[in-house]
């Protein structure tokens, strides 16, 4: 909680102090940034009310902040890295400027062998990239029950994908919220909507980075 | 030569009661030729009513013959006798016996619907007219005086033009002035269809006017004045 | 008070009171089967949901138990509880180059606690899993390409696969079991290091307490108090598992209602059959009453008589059901195994002959007062019954009278039902049932009688139905309360049957295949090389309807089945096989150009959910794209099974691009299924395959054994309907007689006067079973939605077909009845009518 009211203080002066300053946000009339937030059910949410999902915690926060953009809440739960790879025209379809990119946690919960969410995963950045999406890619660690040679190879996917295709990396997308038991629902998977505020906060620094980069092509 | 229309001859009925046999006719004969007026008259359980059931083909005798027009009744198969009822003989009871859920109309049509006669309706109208309860069709039984459910039931005995019809104490529910009334109907309607009239009665009135009386007692002929 | 004379009257009317002691015995007999044996069902269904659950009391949690929770498991054990731990989790077995997910099960070895797990070599569990050792579902064999005795890696440990694991009591049913179940030893666990931070593990504490359940739920009570902010759940066998425990309240609901229905049934059987006593001895009640007897003294008389009948009824009837409680185990092997079945029970026969004998009396207690109504006059001038009509003025003695006895019967009816509100909502319906069967049959019978046809036989049958005496408005009312009370109970035990059990058809699909992507479908059906179907899902969410936001409606907790939830879409052109539309014509409405403009239909479920109807414009978010569509028509699904069932149906153009992938239900020998796992996890890995072919075969084998338990309890009921058809027919009987006699006189013959009656007792079953119908319909579909919370299907043919049996029976039931009335000589029936 003090955490919480240290950030807010921040941001007040933060504010307080931009028109004195070399203006580090974009202004109003500045072009609308489209983030794509694309996923599984930690994405969309499951069991919390879309606004209560990061995409919609992400997007009050960016616009706080002054950016002009909207997060487009593209999480369908259940999705595996299958899945994803056959909508990725429909995601292309919505012009994404920016794409956060999280799949492969349901591919490892059914114990699908590994190299098909590393296959899948690999097509669709190489894809986003053709199209000139700046991507975060959010990392996956499988849960430890299926044995260390699973998710050794499983937990490898992401770190080599982000270094092939050098891209924004958020190493774990639920760290500091997995296996916490306040902060998931009582599936022990799913995060509350506490758990999603610390997901934001996480992923705020990689998007300010993304914009950045958007900005700068 | 022949036979007259009614032929009772030797007639014997047993009724078991119990372990005991009580004999209601022995040695019964009689004879009733068309168009005649025959009273049976006797006191009561002298076997009046048992004669009339033996005679109208209600009931088989133990022992004799009985004939209707030359045929013998006495050993016919239950469909042929009940043909014989319906299109030979004519009943009224002392006590009506209407189909308490048919209505005057329905009770009198009935025996002329089962024998498919189309004119069924527009005969029971005829008659409903003469005994002058035509408004009174629609009524049930249990809405009828006793007169008027008398006057349905000779109708209802009338309408097939049977050759024979048996009256069994006809006036024994009415009160004398309603009596007379079913009577003389009784009495015009046949003569109109030129019937045999087979009444048990013990009004001596009735039994004068008829052409020939025959008396009863303890199950045997004691008088026939035909004879 | 004399007894000769009510023994008198007993020899004089020896068929009615048969029939009244054998509608008492009947209803005794079941209550007390019933009843005594009620206990024993819920001792059994008890146990099997225990076994289901595997302890009386259950600690769940996805997370390591608090601190404060294993102190409290502690002190339960220290009262003599026995405790037994398990881990559920998904793990990958491997064996050579082969890997299976596998759900596996770590268990202490004191594991079941309740119910029996079976192993292919019969062993008990405990004597087959030691340390080291593995017990697999037998598919796994093939998948993994082991033998029993070979080696397969779990986690960091190799272990010995020492049995096949065929059934488990306590897992059976479980829809979404991504692989087979394995069992391992507790003693392997942490050698598995499987179970640490960050693994998916469902911990579980399963406990017997010593005194069984009845304990079961205050020790939760307090359990749940420490329990860390709903982590850890406590369930007892009686909560657990909604949808198990459900489907054993609603069936012993079913049970008790089906005691009561008899009851009430033999009520009314004791009702026509006393009717038809004092209607077979008017005479010679008028006879006493002109030597000078008054109505009170004779009521006194009959009502003794009635109690001695309905005494004698209770005992016949705990004598039967003595009898036949030992026949159970025989007559139901499999249903109640004989360590079940316990002797009968005391307590249930005294409850259950206190009722039927309350029963018998107050259900005697009308045609009784009706001995007020016959007259000595009777003995003078014939009026054929009319006289026992009732007056408003006897209406209202006859309610003094009942009152008591009534409120009585209410009392015990609601002490048998446990639960008050219920036993009077029972009864008031009932109440309301034979009112309502009254008014109709009064309506309809006012109309036969004003009806004129011509045709002969027809209307001398509808003109013998208002038949002086004939008390056609009670017997109909009679049978169509009998029969209305059968076809509910019918009903409701069907759409139990449907809810629970034929949603489970041997056609449906027991294997499904899931992620099949947009361009793989062909590919995947020529592998499978089986037939199946495969099914489009394009997920959405619903954000708005008719432009106004769908908000959560509890906000901050889990939102499974509210509107803000992410939606299955499809897009077809035709309905599912098992669906049927509700409202709106065709499953889409064409333009003028004939083309299918953009709409949606949507199922009846989520249209209670959000308040829809025809016309409204729904607002989808597609993911991310948004989408309007107005709604042309609302469907329902026939089943309410395993069959796969889409909320909201497109039309195709529309979605064809979105993102889709399809599922493949398939029917296949369950044998093959490993076969092709293994094909599949070969050739297209990212499938998942789903197995419910276990699943099936479970839920197969415990509806069997409740369908013919449940339809045991129905035939008693019907054994009662069948006894209140001879009573009403015995009562009516005279009158009938009667006019046999003057048909004969005039001459028609006895085919025609069987025909006669034929007619007329088919018009009386028939206009019953109508009645019947009509108040059965809405009475079912009341206890269904309401009382039961099921879905409901009118089942329109099955109603008419026992519509038609009920005519039928009523026809024949009918007919040695009349064989009496043409035997006989006409001149004795004449002598007897009037002498009578």
């Amino acid at each position: 909680m003090k955490h919480l009211l240290f950030a807010a203080a921040s941001l007040l002066v933060f504010a307080a102090c931009q028109d004195n300053h070399k203006p580090a946000v974009a202004k109003p009339a500045a072009p609308e940034i489209t983030i794509v937030a694309m996923g599984d059910s930690l994405t969309a949410g499951y069991g919390v009310p879309e606004e209560g999902a990061y995409p919609a915690k992400l997007e009050r926060r960016l616009r706080a902040e002054g950016y002009n953009c909207r997060v487009v809440n593209a999480g369908v739960s259940g999705e595996t890295s299958s899945d994803a790879l056959s909508r990725l025209d429909w995601i292309l379809g919505m012009k994404p400027d920016i794409v956060i990119f999280e799949s492969g946690a349901n591919d490892g919960l059914r114990g699908i062998n590994p190299a098909v969410p590393r296959e899948n995963i690999d097509k669709i950045l190489t894809r986003l990239q053709e199209k000139g999406v700046v991507t975060i890619l959010a990392g996956m660690r499988m849960v430890t029950n299926l044995g260390s040679t699973y998710i050794n190879d499983f937990n490898a996917i992401y770190p080599d994908l982000a270094k092939k295709h050098r891209l924004l990396f958020m190493p774990f997308f639920l760290d500091g919220v997995a296996a916490k038991p306040e902060l998931n629902q009582d599936d022990g998977i799913h995060p509350r909507a506490a758990g999603y505020d610390i997901i934001v906060e996480n992923i705020l620094p990689l998007a300010r980075q993304a914009i950045a980069q958007w900005r700068g092509k | 030569m022949v036979e007259p229309l009614l032929v009772a001859e030797h007639i014997d009925k047993t009724y078991r009661l119990g372990k005991r046999q009580i004999a209601v006719l022995s040695d019964v004969s009689l004879a009733a030729a068309a168009g005649e007026f025959v009273v049976i008259s006797g006191a009561s359980g002298s076997g009046k009513s048992t004669l009339l059931a033996l005679l109208g083909g209600l009931d088989q005798p133990d022992r004799g013959r009985i004939a209707i027009a030359g045929q013998d009744i006495t050993g016919l198969s239950e469909k042929r006798l009940a043909l014989v009822r319906n299109r030979q003989i004519g009943f009224v009871f002392q006590s009506f016996h209407l189909v308490p859920s048919l209505n005057a109309r329905e009770n009198i049509m009935f025996p002329a619907e089962l024998a498919d006669n189309p004119e069924a309706a527009a005969k029971a109208e005829q008659l409903l007219r003469q005994v002058g309860l035509w408004q009174r069709r629609g009524n049930f039984p249990s809405q009828l005086s006793g007169g008027e459910c008398q006057r349905v039931a000779i109708c209802r005995a009338l309408i097939n033009a049977p050759a024979l019809i048996f009256a069994d104490e006809p006036t024994g529910n009415l009160d004398s002035e309603n009596a007379a009334v079913v009577l003389d109907l009784l009495f015009e309607m046949i003569q109109e269809n030129g019937a045999t009239l087979v009444m048990a009665t013990h009004s001596q009135e009735v039994a004068a006017q008829a052409s020939r009386l025959i008396r009863l007692r303890d199950g045997r002929v004691v008088s026939d004045s035909g004879q | 008070m004399r007894i000769p004379f009510i023994f008198r009257e007993l020899r004089a009317s020896g068929r009615q009171a048969m029939v009244l002691m054998s509608c008492v015995a009947l209803a005794v007999a079941s209550l007390t089967v019933v009843d005594s044996f009620h206990s024993d069902v819920v001792r059994l269904l008890r146990g099997d949901a225990r076994a289901l659950h595997g302890g009386d009391l259950l600690i769940e949690s996805n997370y390591p138990f608090s601190a404060a929770m294993e102190r409290a498991v502690a002190t339960l054990a220290a009262k003599g509880a026995k405790v037994c731990r398990q881990w559920h989790l998904y793990s990958l077995l491997r064996h050579d180059d082969h890997s299976v997910f596998s759900q596996l099960n770590i268990v202490e070895p004191n594991y079941p606690l309740y119910g029996q797990v079976e192993l292919q070599s019969a062993r008990p569990l405990a004597e087959a899993l030691k340390p080291g050792t593995i017990i697999v579902a037998p598919e796994l064999l093939p998948r993994l390409g082991l033998k029993i005795g070979d080696f397969v890696q779990a986690g960091e440990v190799r272990l010995q696969v020492v049995d096949c694991l065929m059934r488990e009591s306590s897992r059976p049913i479980e829809i979404f079991r991504l692989g087979p179940p394995v069992l391992a030893h507790a003693a392997d666990l942490a050698a598995m290091n499987l179970v640490r931070e960050g693994s998916r593990t469902q911990y579980k504490i399963a406990t017997a307490l010593p005194q069984g359940p009845p304990a079961a739920e205050d020790e939760a009570k307090s359990l749940r108090a420490i329990s860390q902010n709903g982590a850890e759940r406590v369930e007892t066998a009686a909560t657990a598992r909604s949808g198990v425990k459900r489907f054993f309240d609603n069936l012993l609901f079913f049970l008790s209602l089906t005691a009561l229905a008899t009851l009430l049934l033999s009520g009314i059987g004791v009702h026509s059959s006393a009717t038809a006593l004092v209607r077979e001895r008017q005479t010679a009640i008028a006879i006493c009453k002109a030597m000078g007897a008054d109505s009170a003294f004779l009521f006194r008389r009959y009502l003794a008589l009635t109690a001695l009948v309905a005494t004698g009824g209770v005992l016949a009837g705990i004598l039967l059901a003595a009898l036949f409680k030992p026949l159970f185990p025989l007559l139901f092997p499999g249903v109640f195994p004989a360590e079940h079945i316990t002797a009968l029970n005391l307590a249930a026969a005294a409850n259950a002959s206190a009722l039927g004998f309350t029963a018998a009396l107050l259900f005697a207690l009308g045609p009784l007062t009706s001995l007020k109504n016959v007259r000595p006059m009777l003995l003078l001038r014939r009026e054929t019954a009319s006289g026992l009509a009732a007056r408003a003025g006897q209406a209202l003695i006859r309610a003094a009278v009942a009152a008591p006895v009534a409120i009585l019967l209410v009392f015990l009816v609601v002490r048998h039902m446990e639960d008050t509100r219920t036993g009077l909502y029972f009864l008031g319906g009932l109440a309301a049932l034979t009112f309502v069967a009254f008014i109709l049959t009064s309506l309809a019978l006012t109309l036969a009688r004003r009806l004129d046809i011509s045709p002969l036989i027809p209307r001398l049958a509808l003109r013998g139905l208002s038949r002086p005496g004939n008390a056609s408005v009670a017997v109909i009312t009679t049978l169509a309360t009998a029969l209305a009370l059968l076809l509910t109970m019918f009903l409701v035990r069907k759409n139990l049957e449907d809810n629970y059990i034929t949603s489970f058809p041997p056609d449906a699909p027991n294997v499904f295949v899931l992620n099949i992507q947009k361009d793989e479908g062909e590919r995947f059906q020529q592998l499978a090389a089986v037939p199946c179907r495969l099914y489009l899902v394009i997920r959405g969410r619903l954000k708005a309807i008719n432009g106004k936001p769908v908000l959560a409606e509890r906000d901050g907790k889990p939102a499974i089945d509210t509107l803000t939830r992410e939606f299955s879409l499809t897009y077809q052109e035709s309905l599912l096989p098992d669906e049927h539309l509700v409202i709106g014509k065709s499953l889409f409405k064409k333009d003028a150009d004939g083309k299918l403009p953009l709409q949606v239909s949507v199922l009846d479920t989520v249209r209670d959910m959000g308040n829809m109807k025809l016309g409204d414009v729904l607002t989808f978010s597609i993911q991310g794209v948004p989408l309007e569509a107005e709604i042309t028509s609302i469907r329902v699904r026939n089943h309410a099974g395993l069959s796969p069932f889409f909320y909201f149906v497109l039309p195709p153009k529309y979605l064809e691009k979105a993102p889709q992938n399809a599922f493949a239900a398939i029917r296949m020998p369950p044998g093959q299924v490993a076969a092709l796992q293994n094909l599949l996890a070969a050739k297209m890995p990212h499938l998942t395959v789903l197995d419910l072919g276990p699943l099936t075969a479970e839920i197969g084998r415990v509806a069997g054994k409740f369908v013919r338990l449940v339809n045991f309890f129905a035939a008693l009921s019907i054994i009662a309907g069948l006894f209140i058809l001879w009573g009403s027919l015995l009562a009516s009987r005279l009158p009938r007689l009667a006019e046999a006699v003057y048909y004969r006189v005039m001459g028609a013959g006895r085919g025609f006067i069987f025909l006669i009656f034929l007619v007329e007792n088919l018009a009386l079953g028939l206009a019953a079973a109508l009645v019947a119908i009509v108040i059965a319909q809405p009475a079912a579909w009341l206890l269904c939605r309401h009382g039961l919370d099921l879905s409901y299907q009118p089942c329109w043919l099955a109603s008419l077909a026992l519509a038609a049996t009920a005519t039928l029976l009523t026809g024949i039931a009918a007919l040695p009845g009349q064989c009496g009335t043409t035997r006989s000589s006409l001149a004795t029936s004449l002598k007897e009518q009037w002498q009578e």
